[in-house]
């Protein structure tokens, strides 16, 4: 039995605790939930109850963990726990899936098999850097499971997953916990994976740890603004292939995206879609096919102006020492007068949570991605390009963004979104298009239901 | 060319350090020719071998900064001198690719092994695993970057590269995700049952110097 008692937790160089008085105890073979909001202190504990806190990240820590009795917070025992990170890629140290999961010491007759299960049609000498940062989790999870640790921890192991991933994830996930494991999962909310069993459920809120369900993710109300009919963003037959590569990443793409209109591209891991916005805004040259915007075709150059991205990791984009100086940067580059950037910052005031005065490195992760967000809407672009707008956003940031995404399309703008599952998209697009193997195989409306997938 | 980087990375620990070993020593004392076609050995490899090499440095950097370096002697400098310059300049090129050949066949299990084999001290796998895993992330994160940057309206032709906020713009997130990315890397390898064999731990510092240095090494 894994068990923690009386856990107090401050880390070096800080005045409040992130975990106050923490009891928490897990049987053997179970696989259990640590769940709250972002900043909540779930990870904090999960990292304790691991032994990476206080051995690897310092800080004051009161209170003790046991193993089958034994203390686990004075010494480090060796072998215990799997700790994959909210990173996948941290976790991953072969240069193939092959010899990643090999180093997991799993029998080798035995890796075709269990890479069937998580990476489908996938070669096991695909090298783990052309992967796509949900291949990457998957093969990252297959790894930390097949570790033979009693102890597994998972932080948020569905992130980047589309819908076939979380099922195959959760079912390797039961597969090792029947071997008499202890598996923890820290999730924000109720886990996607519909069939996985927990047999324990913790929510951790303001520092405090308590038995309790987990809740659903909430569902944010669909976007007003109503779509126009001229297209803003015109893609014929758009094909493209990695220098070297033996494959086309994109086949022959055709989309449009009308004024007012916000469009979702989803596709499983992998399909595509990264490669699809990087073209779109002209940081990369297709081999083939072309690109109009508002009916004239458009140049690298042009769609580089005319079309803006977001990032999935807005800490690739965060530079300045405030965040004034942060949003001034891109619409400096549009060379706008000083009363017109001094209105659009004064705009970016009133939508933001925080001061402009603020110290953008020490925002929270979903306030550095809202951040980014509204410096690319800002720039008042024709099309603004979101790549998992809603990954690792809470439900108050998750809003924000949903609304800055409205009032962007009132202006006459378009939006084009890509996401992995059709439920992050739901309350933000009006339309879905299903990317698979580089083209697109299908259409939703938002007038329809929409599938999870 | 996929059957042959299968064959050079199939390859035992041992045949793959004696190979390299064996290139290095020609490279430093063997005959000219014999430094000359270990060069050219270990660059065509390196060329057919595109997917491996990707992890590693490119080798056209080698031939760069040798080419630059026999530039360097050539104006004003005697015959003789520019042919000692071609010389030296042959010999670090081939120690070069040899060691760009090693990084691109060596794989993590290589790295345990060779730990074992030769009684190592738990360090020597971290700075052996840094330089495998950390510069491709390290590149993956440069590109990031300046994709975000570019897409915000960032011009990298018509930037001046005198003036520091050019830098600045693209090193100083580049460099928080690195530091990130070093620290996460540690904790991760630190956990990771093969390495928690003892109960030797590192520091934060250490960490991420030789992470660092490993890095460099490569770069």
């Amino acid at each position: 039995m894994l068990e923690a008692r009386g856990i107090t937790y401050r880390y070096a160089g800080t005045d409040l605790s992130s975990v106050v008085d923490a009891h928490i105890s897990l049987e053997e073979g179970t696989t259990n939930l640590l769940w709250g909001d972002i900043g909540a202190g779930k990870t904090t504990l999960a990292m304790i109850m691991a032994g990476v806190i206080p051995h690897f990240i310092k800080g004051s820590l009161s209170g003790t963990v046991l193993w089958n009795n034994r203390p686990i917070t004075k010494d480090i025992v060796p072998g215990l726990s799997s700790y994959l990170f909210q990173d996948p890629q941290a976790y991953l140290r072969g240069p193939t899936i092959r010899e990643e999961i090999e180093l997991a010491g799993v029998a080798a007759e035995r890796i075709p098999e269990l890479a069937q299960l998580l990476l489908p049609s996938t070669s096991l000498d695909t090298p783990l850097a052309e992967m796509s940062l949900g291949q990457r989790q998957r093969v990252a999870l297959c790894s930390a499971l097949l570790a033979p640790t009693p102890l597994v921890f998972l932080d948020q192991p569905f992130e980047f997953l589309d819908g076939s991933g979380v099922d195959n994830a959760a079912q390797l996930i039961e597969a090792t916990t029947e071997q008499g494991r202890v598996t923890t999962l820290v999730e924000r909310y109720r886990p996607t994976a519909d069939g996985l069993q927990c047999a324990r459920a913790y929510e951790v809120a303001d520092r405090e740890v308590r038995l309790g369900f987990p809740i659903e993710q909430p569902e944010l109300p669909r976007l007003e603004a109503i779509p126009g009919t001229a297209p803003n963003l015109v893609v014929e037959g758009l094909s493209f292939a990695y220098r070297g590569a033996s494959r086309f990443s994109l086949r022959g793409v055709d989309l449009s995206v009308a004024e007012r209109e916000s469009l979702a591209v989803v596709g499983p891991n992998g399909c595509g879609k990264t490669s699809l916005l990087l073209l779109l805004c002209g940081l990369m040259r297709s081999n083939r096919g072309k690109v109009l915007v508002r009916g004239d075709r458009a140049s690298a150059r042009a769609l580089r102006r005319a079309v803006r991205c977001s990032f999935e990791n807005p800490e690739a984009q965060i530079f300045a020492r405030s965040v004034r100086e942060e949003l001034e940067f891109g619409l400096r580059r549009l060379r706008l007068g000083e009363t017109d950037i001094s209105k659009r910052l004064e705009r970016a005031s009133r939508l933001l949570p925080f001061e402009l005065s603020s110290d953008p490195f020490r925002l929270s992760f979903g306030q550095k991605k809202l951040l980014c967000a509204v410096a690319t809407f800002i720039a008042e672009p024709v099309v603004v390009l979101l790549d998992e707008p809603m990954a690792g956003l809470d439900a108050a940031n998750a809003a924000r963004v949903r609304a800055l995404i409205d009032s962007f399309l009132r202006t006459g703008g378009s939006v084009i979104v890509s996401a992995h599952r059709t439920s992050e998209v739901a309350s933000i697009s009006h339309r879905v298009v299903l990317m698979d193997a580089g083209s697109i195989t299908d259409e939703i409306v938002s007038e329809q239901p929409m599938e999870t997938s | 060319m996929k059957a042959l980087e299968r064959h050079l990375v199939a390859g035992h620990t041992l045949t793959k350090v004696g190979l390299y070993l064996q290139s290095l020593s020609l490279a430093i004392w063997g005959p000219l020719g014999a430094c000359v076609a270990v060069a050219v050995a270990c660059f065509g490899i390196l060329l057919l071998t595109p997917g491996r090499r990707g992890t590693v440095a490119n080798p056209f950097y080698a031939l760069i900064l040798c080419a630059v370096a026999v530039l360097l002697v050539v104006p004003g400098g005697t015959a003789q001198e520019i042919i000692a310059a071609s010389e030296l300049s042959t010999r670090i090129l081939s120690v070069m690719l040899a060691s760009a050949l090693l990084g691109a066949v060596i794989t993590p299990s290589d790295v345990l092994l060779l730990q074992r084999f030769f009684r190592l001290p738990r360090s020597f796998e971290m700075v052996a695993l840094a330089m495998v895993l950390f510069v491709p992330r390290a590149l993956d994160s440069i590109r990031s970057v300046v994709y975000a940057q570019r897409s915000r309206g960032l011009d990298l032709s018509v930037v001046s590269v005198f003036r520091p906020s050019t830098y600045r713009l693209v090193l100083v997130p580049y460099i928080v995700s690195v530091l990130k990315a070093a620290l996460t890397l540690w904790v991760s390898l630190n956990l990771r049952p093969s390495l928690a064999q003892s109960s030797e731990s590192m520091t934060p510092i250490q960490a991420v110097i030789l992470v660092a240095s490993g890095g460099l090494w490569l770069m």
